[in-house]
């Protein structure tokens, strides 16, 4: 039984009402005439009773009416097997699928948990009349666009996520903003526990600092060991465009950004340059350089625009040059002075027919600013797992059942077109407390008073 | 002839119509009258007995003849019946339907048609606004008449004194007859007992005929309910529902003091209901009077 309008049971308080009415009619009792009073037991006088109730059958008919209505108005839809049906006919899904670093790992049952969420995924979607799936590394943002999408939809809206739930997947907090009508379903994909040492590889110059860590969920052991590297950090795709003036504060820039560890290994296979104020072919570039659009250079951008290190020591930097040497609106403003104007725009060419990121720099070559560009440019090129994904402990069953909940029949009964799926049952009781009315207005009327029915005395038949 | 109810009997505007009616209907039954008078009419000489009443016997005859004869008289038309009949507000209950009024009414003048048709003079004594109302007990066509006339008119209203009314038609009365008394009993039970009993002593015939409704005996009303006096005006808020027992056991033991008292002071005595047919309610209480007389119990009739 679910109820569409529960603030209806607020009308209870009107029961009162028929009480009240019958408590004080009493005071307008009918006056009838009588031979004498001498037989009247002067102690049955009724301020004696005065608290007590009379008709009390009319009086639970009258209340009855009342209730009924109110219950009426409270919407009231029994469950049945034919509705639940129908009302899961409407079910709508958004999926959102972790592809995280830690879905790599391998099942309980073997292969990846990733290939096993997206089967889940697929049987899930298929038990729904609608849904959508969104496949990210981040379920938490991709939570917002879920909801907004299940809002446009009608029917039981549920979200859905699939995950191995590693520990800091998932928040209460990131649920906050999926409405309580919207039902939430977490679907565990069980990943077996790491046991083998990982490799977690710090380079800093040509040297790299090696931590073979073993991680259990009780416990985290790590060796330390140093060795030489055969790859420089600098000597790879990222080069330097600077002006003949700017060489050495650009030079300085990069050994200041190598003394920041990066956690091996780089990316090598995509070029990126950055392109000081003072580079002879910059105007060049400017114009003929598009927006980001291959997918490992937007990703990128995004790294860069979420360091911290480059967004505090760009508010405080003074733009060198003015941003109309070129147009910058083209591409993608990766960090600002505190004023807003830009200090690093990215955009994206083609050299020697391969794609390449240019980092259009606006401050000066050998700025702090500078230096925490290219620390976090070797940043973003990492492409070690995130240490965040080696957590090997998960969310518990009990917090994930805490934040588990079933979709609300009623929003389905209000979103959905197909009215019998969620049709309140208020009309029966409308009907009865119709019927309830004529029954007390024949009471009223027709039924004669108890006394009576009683058998009369016949008067002769005593005095024979 | 099957009995007329009291409704249609009461429907019937000329009480004198509506008497005769009940009369009729009584008359089926073919029972010698209900009332005795004196013996005053010389009928016969019969030889004395022994055990003969001396004071019956014949001394100018018994000096002219020598022999005892005890004198014998025959039944005459001269009894004197009179009729109170309690017209106090009370008995305007119930509102609906026939009143005790409108029911002593029919009775009252039933009887005067009767006692009337019978040869016997027939009189009425009530209290009107206070005041004793009188007719004085004859016999005849035209004072029946007058006396239905008189009866038609009254209303019930105000109170009334009984135990004066009664002692008063007693006074009246030339000699020694009956006295039917028509009320309700409730007004001034004690006094009205004493004065009932008082005639009787004195040799007159007292007759107690008390009405009541159906309504009266039941307390036809359910939960609250302000019930007025109709004599004092009197109000009283009660809960009928809860008072009904109490006030069942209060009339019915009333009822049974009145007739308890009745017998004890040699009163003769009848309930009537208003739903009875006031013929059926008359000729039962008329047989079981002559049966009374047959067995020798009530009849005051003497010989001379």
């Amino acid at each position: 039984m679910t109820w569409g309008n529960a603030w209806a049971w607020a009308g209870l308080v009107t029961l009162a009402l028929p009480v009240l009415i019958h408590l004080l009619s009493r005071g307008h009792a009918r006056v009838q005439r009588f031979p004498t009073l001498r037989f009247l037991e002067a102690s049955r006088l009724l301020p004696t009773r005065r608290t007590r109730l009379h008709d009390l059958l009319l009086l639970a008919v009258r209340a009855s009416i009342l209730a009924a209505a109110v219950i009426a108005l409270a919407q009231p839809a029994l469950r049945t097997a034919n509705r639940s049906r129908a009302v899961g006919r409407t079910l709508v899904r958004a999926i959102v699928l972790d592809t995280s670093a830690s879905m790599e790992r391998a099942t309980t049952s073997g292969g990846r948990a990733v290939d096993s969420a997206r089967a889940m995924a697929r049987r899930i979607a298929g038990e729904a009349q609608a849904s959508m799936l969104i496949e990210t590394r981040f379920p938490p943002r991709a939570i917002a666009g879920a909801v907004e999408w299940l809002n446009t939809q009608t029917g039981r809206g549920e979200l859905v996520v699939v995950s191995d739930f590693q520990r800091g997947t998932l928040s209460a907090a990131d649920l906050a903003i999926v409405p309580p009508t919207v039902g939430v379903r977490l679907q565990r994909i069980l990943v077996r526990e790491p046991t083998l040492p990982v490799d977690l590889i710090a380079r800093s110059g040509h040297d790299d600092v090696i931590a073979r860590t073993t991680l259990t969920p009780q416990s985290t052991n790590v060796e330390w060991s140093l060795r030489r590297s055969a790859v420089h950090t600098s000597n790879d795709q990222l080069s330097l465009l600077a002006g003949p003036s700017e060489g050495v504060r650009a030079d300085a820039s990069r050994r200041a950004a190598e003394t920041f560890a990066v956690r091996a290994p780089l990316d090598s296979a995509h070029a990126i340059a950055i392109v000081y104020p003072q580079f002879a072919q910059r105007a060049d570039l400017l114009r003929t350089a598009s927006v980001p659009a291959a997918r490992w250079a937007t990703e990128i951008v995004a790294r860069l625009h979420a360091d911290s290190i480059l967004a505090v020591s760009s508010m405080s930097a003074v733009a060198a040059i003015s941003t109309t040497g070129g147009d910058t609106t083209r591409g993608l403003v990766v960090a600002r002075t505190i004023a807003g104007k830009p200090t690093v725009v990215a955009m994206q060419d083609s050299s020697d027919g391969a794609q390449r990121l240019l980092l259009f720099s606006f401050v000066d070559a050998g700025s702090l600013t500078s230096a925490a560009l290219i620390t976090a440019v070797n940043g973003a090129r990492s492409l070690a797992t995130p240490l965040s994904e080696l957590e090997p402990s998960t969310l518990s069953d009990a917090t994930l059942a805490a934040l588990r909940r079933e979709p609300a029949v009623e929003a389905a009964a209000r979103n959905s077109t197909n009215r019998t799926a969620g049709a309140s049952d208020g009309r029966w009781l409308w009907l009865l407390a119709l019927l309830l009315l004529a029954l007390e207005t024949w009471m009223r009327r027709a039924l004669p008073p108890a006394s009576l029915s009683r058998p009369r005395l016949d008067a002769n038949e005593r005095a024979a | 002839m099957s009995a007329l109810s009291p409704t249609v009997v009461a429907a019937i505007d000329d009480l004198e119509l509506a008497a005769r009616i009940v009369v009729e209907g009584l008359r089926t039954g073919g029972h010698r009258s209900p009332f005795h008078g004196y013996s005053t009419e010389f009928r016969q000489h019969r030889p004395y007995r022994a055990g003969d009443d001396l004071k019956y016997l014949d001394w100018k005859l018994f000096a002219r003849s020598d022999r005892l004869y005890t004198r014998q008289f025959r039944e005459t038309t001269n009894l004197s019946v009179m009729i109170v009949l309690d017209t106090s507000a009370s008995m305007a209950f119930p509102p609906e339907g026939v009143s005790k009024c409108q029911y002593g009414q029919i009775v009252a003048a039933a009887l005067s048609y009767l006692v009337s048709e019978q040869g016997h003079a027939v009189g009425l004594m009530t209290m009107d606004a206070g005041k004793l109302s009188y007719v004085a007990a004859r016999g005849g066509r035209q004072h029946l008449r007058a006396l239905l006339a008189r009866i038609d008119r009254f209303t019930p209203a105000g109170a009334w004194d009984p135990a004066r009314v009664i002692a008063r038609s007693a006074q009246l009365l030339q000699r020694r007859g009956v006295v039917i008394v028509i009320s309700d009993f409730y007004d001034a039970e004690e006094e009205t007992r004493r004065e009932m009993r008082r005639v009787a002593q004195r040799g007159h015939d007292v007759a107690m005929l008390q009405l009541i409704s159906p309504s009266e005996m039941e307390l036809p009303y359910t939960d609250h309910v302000e019930l007025e006096d109709l004599e004092s005006g009197e109000r009283r808020l009660v809960d009928a529902t809860t008072i009904a027992p109490a006030y069942h056991d209060a009339i019915h033991d009333f009822i049974a003091r009145c007739r308890g008292n009745a017998l004890r002071d040699g009163v003769d005595y009848a309930l009537m209901s208003t739903a009875t047919p006031p013929e059926t309610a008359l000729r039962d209480y008329l047989l079981r009077r002559s049966r009374g007389l047959a067995a020798g119990h009530a009849p005051r009739a003497v010989q001379k």
